[in-house]
């Protein structure tokens, strides 16, 4: 009985956390986009989340990495799910307050292995994987952005270049459709099978799925792809303001080369299976494609920060989720622990949902003006 | 690094497709605004030209989006 309430309890945190990283990448997706003016930000919000729910059907590749790949599954227990779970969405709820866009699946992952440490020490963390398909991709995936967004504007320069502007901005805003739509489909290929792995993980802790292979149920795929869809709805428009406005001030033509690079980046490598952080190679195709026209037109101390953000992730996610398991075994071994902390998450998380709402801007308001909603 | 903690091949393979599909989509549909942009400045003696510049666009379109639907039905496929 007890062992059910703590499945329970973990799904619905594992669902909260899709929502949170929904929530915290809607920039992600459509920061471009609305910075352009291509859509208005509601239709362009609307749009993503549909294709972030679609996405989530594509693939299960990172779902088998994200479960099988940095740690031991068969030394996986609820409680260590349930509190690597807390470490992500404490840090992604820290990081949307600071208007930072860092990396939701670091979070996830630091969070994961935070607990696992605290559990079972650090033998039962696969160091090669986590370095192999975690580290070193995070590492590869903005510069590879970077320079496919550099590339491909430096061409659309060359070819457009001497055309009216006016005619060109009204084709590239139709083709920023296109690819901003691409885009959160590949975001929700990716993000949402993050949650799915680690679902998936919880059952396999409670023996409702065998630990040897890796099936991923389908209701797990349908939850994960709607909490992320509702997550990327209810939109944070601290983290598109930065994404939109504080790194470069992009024209059209920018704004459909760093969709377009973050796009084939993202699926590409959840191709390959690496679960890799779509706010990484997001953040580094609006970077190049600004870069590429005037290095001095990216803003280095906002993209400083960025940068901060991402290296303080793994280990602060690790941290908090370390902590959350050992507050939770304080309780003792049974639902008590993972009760009390996730009534107290649910009620921070219905106040930042409440705030959002209340703050999402009318129609004809522009999100990214000072004064504008949170 | 051991050839476990890395594999080279499939990051190799990561970075050709992205650079490849990335740049190649840009250039497509650059290709196509340019040709609906020069077929929106020909007058009306100019019927071939326009038609050429036509024929671009939509050549431009296609490849584009062709290229991305293919990429996304090779990624569900896997």
């Amino acid at each position: 009985m007890q062992g059910n309430i703590v499945l329970v309890i973990v799904i619905g945190t594992a669902i909260a956390f899709d929502f949170t990283n929904g929530f915290h990448d809607t920039a992600n997706v459509v920061a471009t986009v609305i910075s352009t003016r291509a859509v208005p930000p509601r239709v362009a919000i609307a749009f993503a989340a549909l294709l972030n729910f679609v996405g989530a059907f594509i693939s299960l590749k990172v779902a088998t990495t994200v479960g099988q790949g940095f740690v031991a599954s068969t030394q996986v227990s609820m409680t260590i799910v349930f509190a690597g779970l807390i470490g992500a969405i404490a840090w992604n709820l820290a990081t949307w307050y600071l208007g930072l866009p860092s990396s939701s699946s670091h979070a996830l992952i630091g969070g994961l292995v935070g607990a696992m440490i605290a559990a079972h020490g650090v033998s039962a963390i696969n160091g090669d994987g986590l370095l192999g398909k975690l580290i070193i991709p995070a590492v590869i995936a903005p510069v590879l952005a970077f320079v496919t967004a550099a590339g491909a504007i430096t061409i659309i320069y060359r070819i457009v270049g001497r055309l009216r502007p006016g005619a060109v901005n009204r084709y590239f805003r139709l083709g920023e459709l296109v690819s901003g739509g691409l885009l959160a489909l590949s975001h929700g290929t990716n993000d949402a099978q993050k949650t799915m792995g680690i679902m998936t993980l919880a059952l396999i802790a409670h023996h409702n799925l065998p630990s040897t292979g890796f099936h991923v149920p389908v209701w797990v795929v349908v939850s994960a792809g709607s909490a992320i869809a509702l997550g990327t709805f209810s939109g944070g428009w601290r983290i598109i303001r930065t994404m939109g406005t504080r790194i470069i001030k992009m024209d059209t033509a920018q704004g459909f080369a760093a969709q377009s690079a973050g796009a084939a980046v993202i699926l590409a490598a959840s191709g390959a299976g690496y679960p890799l952080s779509t706010t990484h190679v997001i953040s580094g195709g609006v970077m190049g494609a600004g870069a590429a026209k005037r290095l001095s037109a990216v803003r280095w101390g906002v993209a400083g920060n960025i940068v901060f953000a991402w290296m303080l992730t793994l280990p602060a996610a690790a941290l908090i989720g370390a902590l959350t398991y050992g507050l939770a075994r304080a309780f003792g071994a049974g639902a008590l622990g993972p009760l009390v902390i996730s009534a107290s998450l649910l009620i921070l998380l219905g106040a930042v949902f409440i705030r959002g709402l209340r703050k999402r801007p009318r129609a004809g308001q522009d999100p990214l003006v000072a004064g504008a909603p949170q | 690094m051991s050839a476990t903690v890395l594999d080279l091949g499939k990051i190799a393979g990561v970075v050709v497709v992205s650079l490849g599909a990335g740049i190649s989509v840009s250039a497509l549909f650059a290709m196509a605004v340019w040709g609906a942009t020069r077929a929106g400045e020909q007058g009306r003696g100019e019927r071939s030209r326009l038609l050429a510049y036509a024929g671009l666009a939509l050549a431009g379109i296609a490849g584009s989006l062709g290229a991305a639907l293919y990429g996304v039905i090779l990624l569900a496929q896997k």
